[in-house]
């Protein structure tokens, strides 16, 4: 799905990152575990081209088009949710009617139907990562990538929100997911990816299975 | 229509003109300026700041070499006309909106662009996004343009040439008036400009109170 | 320069559009007669008088661009406007001799006068002529303001010290650059003395404590030509409608409205042109 090769992320001449060699397998769930500043946000935004390798290359099987990124904390455009969910789809000329309907489907799926029609900045910080995983969803992403997306979630909404990701899977499609907790990962049933200092943890370069 | 009345329609329809061009034009500008880096990034800031205190005699001066029969934009046979104004207006006030309009976009948080880019925004819809993510900051922008404008006369005055019932607007009026010593219908006039002035900066407070609360969100 | 910055296409669309809008706002009516003239002569109040009774016989709408002398010249110069209409002799033969001008006519006149305090310190009064006058005022050190912007006032004014073979300077003279309202609102909080023509002095009548010090020398005669702009020199010149309206405010009909021209009951033209040469 994704190859790294020889990539390094440096910023401000201080190394954030450095991956020899990694792989990302497609259809399956992939987990980036790792305290916080090992380096899973970094390589995130590296794999969701928000940001350029210092030096290696990134080979992708899929356009980047069909990438998107949950970011850690995520922003809500102004607006509604409904408006927020289906900001994808409009980009790529849905009418209202079937922006309706998506942001209906989506919204049912993660159980946040009741806040359609919220204005984006009366959420709770849960309700805000829901809206976010919808609106990601909303885009029938090849690749979806999520950063710690489960954080502050009540421990419902962090089995709901596993499902979801699993059935995306299911369906096909591409997961890389960054968490803190092996835990997560084992029930995500994702190939674990360590990372330590901005390193793969010693004696592991992945080729998933 | 009285004189007055005359007067306070030329201004305001003249200088609505061209603040509506000039965010047309300054809002895409200032966005750009906010999203890309390039060499010289800092020159062209810098140069942007000087140009918001341009005297609106020099761009009059400047618009009428540019206008008259001689100038090199003569053909358009735009001087002495309402068009005129709109013109210098334009060029007066374009720094304006782009300072503005690239505050208030590099104000929002960056992680609005990121989200746009990655839910597949391209150029453009990433500009309309962060300026609608930025709105009362740009409204702001187009207030604090509008009242510029309306309350300017070197522009009025060299370029719109102060024809009755044509050209004629607020200021020009107004200075016209005074000149004669009339201080009646100066003050009448005045009273108008400065009706609106309130207006215009009673707007724009309060839109730069949402504006920072939405940058403080 | 800006490697990354996308503004060509971009900034030529804008800049077409802009050029596009203002040209739609200012081409919506047929194009008008544009006449240059001075600012005293547009407050005066004629034009907003004469020009309806023009309009109204041959449907030609005029617009009236005031000015300075100088200005005014300028504009009929550079073809921005079509036809010129100013007190200036001197420079008005100029310009029809330089060719910016067809011909010049004359149209009518008001005089100028000199204005002071009542108590009149430099004894303008029994000065005898205007350039003797001048020149008491000169010897006195009395304040005098002056237009001192290239106006038909300011030239006279000029043509006046000449005569008598003076160059005016020093902190007495203020030359303030400004409209013959503005001169004379001045010269009545200095108490100074100016020169004015009569025009605008009527009109500011009642507000002002100056007095008429110095009047009826031939000197002081003010007449007014109209010239249109030649054009061989600028061929998108309105010409036919420039002579239509020279012909209007010489021809009789004209001739009598500058005459029955009043402001609070005073004459302040008289359409005849001067008996003999006015030049100073």
């Amino acid at each position: 799905m994704i190859t790294l090769a020889g990539v390094r992320r440096a910023w401000n001449g201080k190394a954030l990152l450095e991956i020899p060699s990694l792989r990302i397998a497609r259809g399956v769930n992939t987990a980036l575990v790792g305290h916080n500043g090992a380096g899973k946000t970094t390589l995130l935004r590296l794999l969701a081209g928000l940001d350029q390798p210092t030096s290696g290359r990134i080979e992708r099987e899929v356009p980047l088009a069909s990438t998107v990124l949950c970011l850690q904390k995520p922003y809500l455009f102004k607006g509604t949710v409904a408006a927020n969910i289906v900001y994808g789809p409009r980009l790529r000329g849905c009418t209202r009617a079937e922006g309706r309907r998506i942001a209906e489907d989506q919204a049912r799926r993660l159980g946040i139907v009741p806040l359609l029609n919220r204005d984006s900045r009366r959420l709770s910080f849960g309700e805000a990562q829901k809206v976010a995983l919808a609106r990601a969803l909303a885009c029938k992403p090849t690749l979806l990538l999520l950063d710690e997306p489960t954080a502050g979630l009540d421990h419902d909404s962090v089995l709901a929100l596993e499902a979801e990701v699993r059935r995306f899977v299911e369906g096909g499609g591409t997961c890389v997911v960054a968490t803190h907790s092996p835990e997560q990962a084992r029930r995500l049933g994702a190939t674990i990816v360590a990372l330590e200092n901005g390193s793969l943890a010693p004696a592991q370069h992945h080729s998933a299975a | 229509m009285t004189e007055l009345q005359s007067a306070v329609w030329v201004s305001i329809t003249v200088s609505l003109s061209a603040t509506a061009l000039c965010a047309l034009a300054g809002l895409p500008a200032g966005c750009l300026l906010a999203l890309r880096d390039f060499a010289g990034k800092r020159a062209v800031l810098a140069l942007l700041n000087t140009l918001l205190a341009l005297p609106t005699v020099v761009v009059g001066l400047v618009g009428y070499l540019l206008l008259c029969r001689r100038g090199p934009l003569g053909p358009l046979h735009l001087l002495f006309t309402p068009g005129a104004i709109v013109f210098g207006e334009f060029i007066l006030a374009l720094p304006i909106m782009v300072v503005f309009a690239h505050a208030a976009v590099a104000g929002v948080d960056r992680a609005a662009r990121d989200t746009a880019r990655t839910l597949g925004a391209g150029p453009a819809a990433l500009a309309w996004t962060l300026l609608s993510e930025a709105r009362f900051g740009i409204l702001a922008a187009v207030a604090a343009t509008f009242g510029r404008l309306v309350g300017e006369v070197g522009i009025a005055m060299m370029l719109g040439g102060n024809i009755s019932g044509y050209t004629r607007t607020m200021t020009t009026a107004i200075a016209l008036e005074a000149s004669k010593g009339q201080a009646g219908p100066a003050l009448q006039l005045g009273g108008v400009l400065l009706a609106i002035a309130v207006a215009v900066n009673v707007v724009l407070r309060v839109l730069q109170g949402q504006a920072g609360s939405e940058a403080a969100a | 320069m800006v490697k990354h910055l996308r503004v060509g296409p971009t900034a030529r669309v804008w800049v077409t559009g802009l050029l596009l809008v203002s040209a739609a706002a200012g081409a919506t009516a047929p194009p008008p007669l544009r006449l240059a003239t001075t600012t005293s002569t547009e407050n005066s109040g004629l034009l907003a008088a004469l020009l309806p009774e023009f309009t109204k016989s041959t449907g030609i709408t005029v617009h009236v661009i005031a000015v300075g002398s100088g200005k005014a010249m300028k504009l009929g110069e550079n073809g921005d406007v079509d036809l010129v209409l100013v007190h200036s002799r001197a420079a008005e033969d100029e310009f029809v001799r330089k060719g910016f001008g067809l011909e010049r006519r004359d149209v009518m006149w008001n005089d100028f006068v000199l204005v002071g305090p009542g108590g009149d310190p430099a004894g303008v009064r029994t000065a005898g002529s205007a350039s003797r006058a001048l020149a008491a005022i000169a010897r006195a050190g009395s304040p005098f303001v002056s237009r001192g912007d290239e106006s038909g006032t300011h030239v006279r004014e000029k043509e006046l010290w000449s005569a008598a073979g003076l160059k005016p300077s020093g902190a007495w003279y203020i030359e303030a650059g400004q409209s013959m309202e503005a001169v004379l609102t001045m010269a009545d909080e200095k108490r100074a003395y100016t020169l004015a023509d009569r025009g605008t002095l009527l009109a500011l009548e009642g507000r002002l404590d100056l007095r008429v010090l110095c009047e009826g020398d031939t000197a002081l005669r003010n007449p007014y030509g109209v010239i249109a702009v030649n054009p061989s020199r600028h061929p998108d010149v309105r010409n036919a409608e420039a002579m239509r309206f020279i012909e209007w405010i010489t021809s009789a009909e004209g001739q009598r409205r500058i005459g029955a021209f009043r402001k609070g009951g005073k004459t302040l033209f008289h359409p005849q042109t001067p008996p003999q040469d006015s030049a100073g």
